[in-house]
């Protein structure tokens, strides 16, 4: 049951990451940072409300929190974009290169880490759990 | 540019169910039951995927001319299948993010930030000792940087 659900949800979750990364295709990854800030906030609040229910698992983060979210954002790519900024081939100087890696890197772990406290701490608080 | 085909959706979603069911089945073999304990089954399957998607970028880009005029359908579903489909369902950001705010919000705020430096520094180092590797293994590969990156 649990092999089902989160196939479910990766079924819907990965193609969904592929489809908007190549819409959003640019010089920048907009596409993996805007996935990975979905799937993070969207896990916070699921966490939040079942927090606030009293409930430390269920089927719904099985499929919604493990295969969902788990597949629509991805850390392996992220981590492949932020070598690819170092990596850049272009005449753009080696600091440069370095300080574009490295502001995607924290960018993306500071903007996820915060929509998914703000996402746990809202359902939370929404919902009159104790948090 | 921007069009997505029906193909390449199908195969990200057979890799996606596959890295996301290893995922799943390590994080169960591996419980994270205290949140203010080191999450070690993202960190590992985060780790563990970094590497294998690095050596994975370069065998698909060091074949990916051959492939074109040989294989078309491989050239274009590859890519998509391994390195978006498996490793980019095998990995997991959203995990990675609630687990960092867990171990900060129950008093563990060193190690919540231990945890987030050292999974990107290790994760970056390790596509790129992927990379290296796979260039040793599969020769050199015209390392595409100007190509959409999909994962």
């Amino acid at each position: 049951m649990t092999a089902l659900l989160v196939a479910l949800g990766a079924a819907v979750g990965a193609p969904l990451r592929f489809a908007v990364e190549r819409r959003l295709a640019s010089a920048y990854p907009w596409g993996t940072f805007a996935v990975n800030l979905t799937g993070s906030a969207i896990l916070g609040v699921l966490l939040g409300v079942l927090r606030a229910q009293g409930e430390s698992t269920s089927w719904v983060l099985t499929l919604v929190g493990v295969g969902f979210c788990g597949s629509l954002t991805t850390f392996g790519g992220y981590a492949a974009q932020v070598l690819d900024f170092v990596a850049a081939p272009r005449a753009t100087p080696g600091s440069a290169r370095v300080r574009h890696a490295a502001e995607y890197a924290v960018a993306s772990v500071l903007a996820c880490v915060a929509v998914a406290l703000v996402g746990y701490l809202g359902a939370v608080a929404l919902l009159g759990g104790a948090g | 540019m921007s069009t997505v085909r029906r193909d390449e959706l199908a195969a990200v979603a057979v890799g996606g169910v596959v890295g996301a069911l290893a995922r799943a089945w390590i994080s169960l073999t591996v419980p994270h039951a205290d949140p203010v304990a080191w999450p070690w089954a993202t960190f590992l399957t985060n780790l563990l995927g970094c590497f294998v998607l690095g050596v994975v970028l370069d065998w698909v880009d060091s074949r990916h001319a051959d492939w074109l005029v040989l294989h078309p359908r491989r050239a274009r579903l590859a890519r998509p299948l391994l390195a978006s489909g498996v490793l980019g369902g095998f990995t997991t950001f959203s995990t990675f993010s609630v687990e960092a705010v867990g171990m900060a919000r129950w008093g563990n705020a060193t190690g919540a930030l231990g945890y987030a430096v050292s999974s990107v520094v290790l994760g970056v180092a390790l596509v790129a000792l992927g990379r290296v590797l796979g260039s040793a293994l599969f020769g050199p590969a015209p390392y595409d940087l100007e190509g959409d990156e999909e994962l």
